[in-house]
């Protein structure tokens, strides 16, 4: 079944990352999906209509929630390669990777459906509900990304919808 | 002229602020506040001329903040800076007496369009 919501193209989602760190960025399609699960490193962002029904996931692993929410505050790219390193992002490197995917929740918006917010950002390894855990497994669309930050560096994106 | 940044992300007023200033803006007071009370407060001290404001925010989001002002008859030029734009929330801020909108992500250019026939007038 086609899924309510919209899966953003991967030039749009560039083209936020780009507006919002003011640098190039590049996003394109992974060759290989990636197997995402709550233990992957990184972070998940919640999004649906309300909060207690979440319709997309985004998954950043480390290095791009990192690299992003680095830039977003422009935190030198040096500091923020300790973090990738040790697979862990600092408290205010997390919270400016929060801000990024508050405002990415416009990738979700589908003419005629309410409007989504990002209803959770959770730092990963976590534990999710297993419908969420479901949702990941078998979304209705997926949208798998290589994205590369200039100055920074490249990190993996998942999106998906129910 | 002073133009107030309220927004609960410290790193949203950090690119708020610096857009301002590439926007040609940086030779007005700019200061900052992470939340509706914190406006007030920051309001009481010196009025602004300008207040940019997030929509979302714990405490006192930015819709009842502009309503408080304009029920306290405050006039301030108010304008929103937030993640969600859809008709119905301009419409609302239009109505509680907001001069514009600006979706994030923003760019310079929005930042112009919108900011400079507000503080010309």
């Amino acid at each position: 079944m086609a899924s309510v919501h919209n899966i953003p193209a991967p030039d749009a989602v560039a083209r936020l990352f780009n507006d919002l760190l003011g640098r190039r960025v590049v996003a394109k399609k992974s060759a290989v999906k990636q197997a995402v699960t709550p233990r992957s490193p990184g972070a998940f962002g919640l999004y649906g209509p309300g909060d207690d029904q979440i319709d997309g996931i985004v998954f950043c692993d480390v290095a791009l929630a990192c690299y992003s929410g680095a830039a977003l505050s422009l935190i030198p790219a040096a500091t923020v390669q300790q973090s990738v390193r040790a697979g862990k992002m600092a408290d205010g490197t997390f919270e400016n990777f929060s801000e990024v995917l508050n405002i990415a929740r416009g990738w979700f918006d589908t003419p005629g459906q309410p409007p989504v917010k990002l209803r959770r950002c959770v730092p990963a390894p976590c534990d999710l509900p297993k419908e969420l855990i479901a949702l990941l497994l078998k979304p209705a669309e997926r949208l798998d990304l290589d994205i590369e930050i200039d100055g920074y560096g490249a990190g993996k994106m998942l999106l998906v919808v129910k | 002229m002073k133009i107030l940044v309220v927004d609960d992300s410290k790193a949203m007023r950090m690119i708020v602020m610096r857009t301002l200033r590439q926007a040609g803006f940086g030779e007005h007071t700019i200061e900052e506040a992470g939340n509706g009370i914190e406006a007030l407060k920051n309001i009481e001290q010196k009025p602004a001329d300008l207040i940019l404001c997030d929509w979302n925010m714990p405490e006192m989001n930015g819709i009842d903040l502009l309503k408080k002002l304009r029920e306290t008859g405050n006039g301030v030029k108010f304008g929103f800076v937030t993640s969600e734009g859809n008709p119905e929330m301009r419409q609302i801020a239009m109505d509680a007496g907001a001069a514009f909108l600006i979706t994030k992500p923003f760019t310079v250019d929005a930042f112009q369009g919108a900011l400079q026939p507000v503080l010309t007038s």
